[in-house]
């Protein structure tokens, strides 16, 4: 063998070594993202058992009123499965979660399990649209802003985020139907019908009721985000070399600033997510957001308990995938 | 000179922010205080007509029960703020101690047993824990701060957290260590007041979610209890009427609500900017 | 290449400042006045705030989106006038006939695109778009990074500073410019990796026979790569001569500039710091700018605009009016 051909060849040994140790780098990064994403979802499970638990007062007591005998509250505390010990409790709750197996409403005997099942596919469209509608409006407001040198501009959208943030989901939903439902009479008040296009329909205007607390913060970071990256000398060599206008903003402006915000936002989508649970209640849509308020209204607990750990599942869901997002669009995020 | 320019430009940064929130929130709680004793109405007595609309006699119109929507309006000021204030300054205060605790103890169990604890809670959409939490505790203003606080604190604890890591390898806090000062008189007189200006900032916009929760939860029913006035709750009994011509038994309060959300806004955002300002020179 | 007698690019008496709606427009570089030809490599030096980058973008075109504007003189690109160009005229030279390697190595490379990509982009400015993978590798080649076919999967974070700015020097070269310009190419990196770097723009000068403008506050690196110096101090052309002229400077900033370097000072001896600190961006006073830290200054040197090169035609001009002095430094 030459000395050439033996450098060529231990070359290729390095080249191979290193594309391993990226796909390695990239699936354990991926994987430690799972891991920790599982982790905190077990604690969303022990905080909704703890909830009943830990609760001052005595739950068991408030559900039934004031009027009852001593051997009803111990009957109904039995039914809920309370007078065993918090272990046990504990592992009936979790193996049930593992099974799918949530409990029983007290109210209609129903499986929990089942009624999440019908009520869930309801609130994640209004979830996934809010999302998407918030994306709509933020991410040109945010670039138009960010290029624009006017100082109006700037100041306007400083003033309008600040208010639009400060107005609550109720309000403007109430007034959205005002305008859209009364005035143009272009969406309904109330009511839902089954499949997805048809279903729109119904959505739309809550949906756009509920991102409005998430736009004026996600268009906020996004600006800040984007103002950072004109200044960045890697923008400057995308102008030099000639790069296509359409690129130019998504390569250079929009995807390294979109990264750093999208992992930053799970916290306003959370507080976004538990909107929906007030824009099911104002247009009566089937979601798990009212089944909850109905859960809460009747004591019903095991619901109560169910649907506030599901909120939590989906809150951890979405902010797994907004890490994952940051990743993709830019490999510097972190995941961990 | 340059200076001087620099100077101008600071007073100017934020303080019209900071003055139009501080006026907004100042003339809301005269309001509050001067219009419910001042007025021939009382919050909760018939004053005319049920749902008659605004005019000289009822500036703001009557509700479905006939009272004065005006009367109401300034009525709540207090209960909403009040709540807010009160939901706010428990968590802040829980959620920056164990926080700052957290930060600079070096117990690795403690730290991620309680660290979990923290995911977990900022893990739940913080509208719906409240609401599970008044299911389990019952309704009313005692328990939505309850209810806040156990959600709250664990924001405000991830923040002071991260800070008290960083404020704990400060400089100062090493000399004082050196100097050999006492634990607690490092942790109150150089940790806290470092880790607790990043709270307090958080504290301002946090109001804003707060007081529109605080209004959400009896827009739900689940709050502060009628008949006592409250704007989400004057909202909740509007609500229906709204789509048939009666605007203003809703309006009206959440009009007041939106001031009082946006005056916290535009101080906050103007005691941003300001210390920014303060941050680039 | 053949090589016509005119300069490649004239940058004469230019004058840039920023406007501003409310404040007077500032000034910030007044009198530049220099040639560079084809195929010579041509150092920029200065402290900073001496208007080096301000000139560079000047050459690329990226001025007006810093908000800086050209108010009088001309920039002459190969016969064009550049002073008034558009924006639809800049595109058909930066990028092309005009290349650039920015300053920082860490932030040059776009860090959401592989280098392969960003080489695609490079290449497909040239309006042809065959082969770019093949063309791509060669590049990379060129400016001798090994493992090339690794190198191009991969992100700007996954490379070491001097990698990145190989890279970026290959995206430069794309085109085949016949100027580049390398503003402080080096900053950031170490001794080692910059000495390699500044290897690599010798030889492509020397391969491709671009004409390399290298702007650095570094005499002793310029010193060591370039054929002719461009001393700039607070937004003016103080001195401009060929490497070996410098070593008689006739201007007291250069003879400053030297006397400061750690390279040729003699060991023991006391390293000596230039007087003072540059004068800030609009707060000249008339006269000579560097009056003010100047050893040998003389009442004339205080009144007036800010003295012209002198020196005529020849190679080797300088800004002083009183070089008779400068024999007392």
């Amino acid at each position: 063998m030459s000395e050439s051909q033996k450098t060529a060849a231990s070359q290729d040994v390095k080249m191979e070594v290193e594309k391993n140790r990226n796909r390695a780098a990239l699936r354990r990064t991926f994987l430690g993202r799972v891991i920790r994403s599982v982790v905190v979802a077990f604690w969303v499970m022990v905080i909704a058992f703890s909830l009943i638990r830990l609760s001052p007062g005595d739950p068991v007591r408030m559900a039934l009123g004031a009027d009852v005998t001593e051997e009803a509250v111990e009957e109904f505390r039995t039914q809920l499965g309370l007078d065993k010990g918090v272990l046990t409790q504990f592992w009936d709750y979790f193996s049930g979660i593992l099974r799918g197996d949530l409990g029983y409403s007290y109210f209609s005997g129903r499986d929990v399990t089942e009624i999440v099942g019908t009520h869930l596919p309801v609130t994640l469209m209004i979830i996934g649209l809010s999302i998407g509608f918030a994306a709509i409006i933020s991410i040109p407001l945010a670039l138009y802003v960010a290029m624009s040198k006017s100082n109006t501009v700037n100041y306007l959208f400083r003033a309008l985020t600040s208010i639009s943030l400060a107005v609550p989901g109720f309000f403007l939903a109430l007034m959205g139907l005002l305008v859209f439902g009364v005035y143009f009479n272009i969406a309904p008040a109330a009511g839902y019908e089954g499949a997805f296009p048809a279903n729109l329909k119904y959505l739309w205007l809550p949906a756009l009721a509920n991102c409005g607390s998430l736009v004026p913060v996600l268009a906020r970071v996004l600006h800040s985000s984007i103002v950072d990256t004109l200044d960045e000398e890697f923008v400057e060599t995308g102008v030099i070399r000639g790069v296509r206008k359409g690129k130019f903003y998504w390569s250079y402006l929009l995807r390294p600033s979109l990264a750093p915000t999208v992992v930053l936002l799970s916290y306003m989508v959370g507080v976004m997510i538990g909107g929906t649970v007030i824009m099911e209640t104002i247009f009566s849509l089937p979601g798990i957001g009212r089944e909850l308020i109905t859960a809460v209204d009747g004591r019903d607990y095991p619901v109560v308990q169910s649907i506030a750990m599901i909120f939590g599942l989906i809150v951890v869901f979405f902010s797994f995938v907004g890490d994952l997002t940051g990743y993709l669009l830019d490999r510097r995020v972190t995941l961990s | 000179m340059t200076t001087e320019v620099k100077k101008k430009k600071f007073i100017k940064e934020g303080t019209f922010g900071i003055y139009t929130g501080f006026f907004m929130l100042g003339s809301l709680i005269v309001a509050g205080l001067i219009i419910p004793r001042v007025s021939k109405y009382k919050p909760n007595d018939l004053a005319s007509m049920p749902l008659a609309p605004p005019s000289r006699a009822n500036w703001f119109g009557t509700d479905v029960l006939g009272r004065d929507v005006f009367v109401r309006v300034f009525d709540a000021v207090f209960i909403d703020l009040g709540t807010a204030i009160i939901g706010v300054s428990i968590p802040l205060v829980v959620g920056t101690v164990i926080g700052t605790l957290l930060g600079i103890s070096q117990n690795k169990r403690v730290n991620s047993l309680v660290g979990s604890i923290i995911d977990g809670i900022n893990a739940f959409p913080f509208l719906v824990f409240v609401i599970a939490m008044i299911a389990f505790i019952g309704p009313g203003v005692g328990s939505i701060v309850l209810a806040i606080s156990l959600v709250n604190w664990a924001r405000y604890a991830r923040i002071a957290r991260t800070r008290a890591v960083v404020v704990n390898q400060q400089g100062y806090v090493e000399a004082a260590r050196t100097l050999g000062f006492s634990k607690k008189r490092i942790l109150f007189k150089h940790i806290i007041p470092n880790v607790s200006s990043e709270t307090r900032a958080y504290a301002l916009s946090d109001f804003i979610i707060v007081i529109i929760a605080v209004a959400a939860l009896s827009f739900l029913g689940l709050g502060i209890k009628p008949p006592q006035a409250e704007w989400g709750g004057m909202i909740r009994d509007g609500k229906d009427l709204l789509t048939v011509g009666f605007w203003w038994p809703t309006v009206f309060p959440g009009i007041a609500l939106c001031w009082a959300g946006i005056a916290v806004a535009f101080i906050s955002e103007g005691l941003t900017r300001r210390m920014r300002e303060v941050g680039t020179r | 290449m053949s090589t016509p007698n005119k300069p490649l690019i004239q940058i004469k008496d230019v004058v840039i400042g920023i406007p501003h709606k409310r404040r007077p427009t500032l000034i910030i570089v007044n009198n530049a006045n220099f040639d560079i030809n084809y195929g010579e490599m041509v150092g920029i030096v200065g402290e900073s705030g001496s208007g080096k980058t301000m000139i560079c973008r000047t050459m690329i075109g990226t001025l007006e989106r810093r908000g800086g504007k050209i108010l009088s003189g001309d920039v002459v690109f190969e016969g064009q006038s550049l002073a008034t160009a558009s924006e639809s005229d800049w595109k058909k030279l930066r990028g092309k006939s005009i290349g650039y390697v920015p300053q920082s190595a860490l932030a040059g490379p776009n860090p959401v695109l592989t280098i392969e990509a960003q080489l695609a982009e490079a290449l497909r400015n040239t309006g042809d778009t065959k082969d770019i993978k093949a063309r791509s590798k060669e590049l990379l080649d060129l400016v001798k990074i090994r493992r090339v076919d690794t190198v191009m999967k991969q992100y700007p974070y996954q490379l070491s500073g001097g990698m990145r700015q190989r890279v970026m020097i290959a995206c430069a070269l794309a085109t085949s410019p016949k100027l580049l310009i390398a503003d402080e190419p080096t900053t950031g990196l170490d001794v080692t990796v910059q000495s390699q770097i500044m290897d690599l723009l010798k030889e492509i000068r020397s391969s491709m026979g671009t004409a390399i403008v290298l702007i650095s506050h570094d005499l002793a690196l310029i010193d060591e790569v370039c054929d002719r110096v461009v001393v700039m101090h607070a937004g003016a052309t103080v001195e401009v001569g060929s490497v070996k002229d410098l070593e008689k400077p006739r201007h007291p900033y250069t003879i400053a500039l030297n006397s400061s370097r750690i390279d040729i000072a003699e060991p023991g001896s006391e390293l000596v710091t230039i007087k003072g600190s540059a004068p800030s961006v609009g707060e000249w006073n008339p006269g000579c700018r560097f009056a003010d830290r100047c050893s040998i200054v003389q009442s004339d040197c205080r009144i007036g605009d800010h003295p012209a090169l002198i020196g005529g035609s020849g190679t080797h001009q300088t800004a002083c009016i009183h070089t008779e002095l400068l024999e007392r430094i």
